[in-house]
């Protein structure tokens, strides 16, 4: 940004809690993350011995 | 082959690089944020909200060079999101401004130095609030404004000066 033209946003303070924010926000996502992970791979395990026991069955 | 392996070995991970770019827009994310929203924990909601949304779909951004304003597509999206659950009324001044002129040049936007947008932008809705603050808070082009609220490069042009119209009225014309 031009530091000539701030238009007023210059008035703008950075609040002290947005690292603590933004550390929070990364780690729930990473968590969210890890758990999708896990939920699609067990999904995926039981559909594979879903379909192991039906070739069986066969 | 040893060194093939250190220099992996130094790469920074996903997450590592994912917090250097966080690292770097943080403050102009919060920025945009307290823009729209004024008000500190609405403006850290939208950050954390931003950040979350963009860690969990980093694998969709397909070039590095647009994360910028992939995040700010996000967070602005957030921000829409706060002022509805909080409704937040603005008053619509599209009726108000003059005619509108296709041919228009960057430079036609150029406004005085002094002028206070900060201020001046609260009297504005949702679509025009967004385009005064990425146009001369985060200085971007019409082109990167038009990427971010995926809108016409023509249209962009035409709702930033419908904006600069309602400022006008707001602020007096010798203002801009």
């Amino acid at each position: 940004m031009n530091s000539k033209n701030q238009y007023g946003f210059e008035q703008i303070k950075i609040s002290d809690r947005l690292d603590e924010v933004i550390k929070k926000a990364i780690e729930r996502a990473k968590k969210e993350k890890k758990r999708n992970i896990i939920k699609l791979n067990s999904t995926k395990l039981i559909e594979s011995k879903i379909l192991g026991s039906k070739v069986k069955v066969n | 082959m040893d060194k093939i392996i250190t220099t992996e070995k130094n790469q920074p991970s996903n997450d590592e690089l994912f917090s250097d770019l966080i690292d770097i827009f943080k403050e102009n994310l919060y920025k945009i944020a307290f823009s729209y929203l004024k008000n500190e924990q609405n403006s850290l909601d939208a950050v954390s909200e931003t950040i979350y949304k963009a860690y969990k779909n980093i694998d969709k951004l397909k070039r590095r060079e647009f994360f910028n304003t992939w995040i700010i597509k996000i967070l602005i999206n957030s921000c829409k999101n706060i002022l509805k659950n909080d409704k937040v009324i603005y008053i619509d001044e599209y009726d108000k401004t003059k005619k509108d002129n296709s041919d228009i040049l960057e430079t036609d936007f150029k406004l005085s130095v002094n002028i206070d947008l900060y201020n001046a932008i609260d009297k504005l809705n949702d679509k025009f609030k967004s385009i005064i603050i990425l146009k001369y808070l985060e200085d971007m082009t019409i082109l990167q404004i038009a990427e971010v609220l995926d809108l016409p490069v023509g249209t962009v042009n035409v709702y930033l000066r419908r904006a600069l119209g309602v400022l006008k009225i707001e602020l007096g014309e010798e203002c801009m």
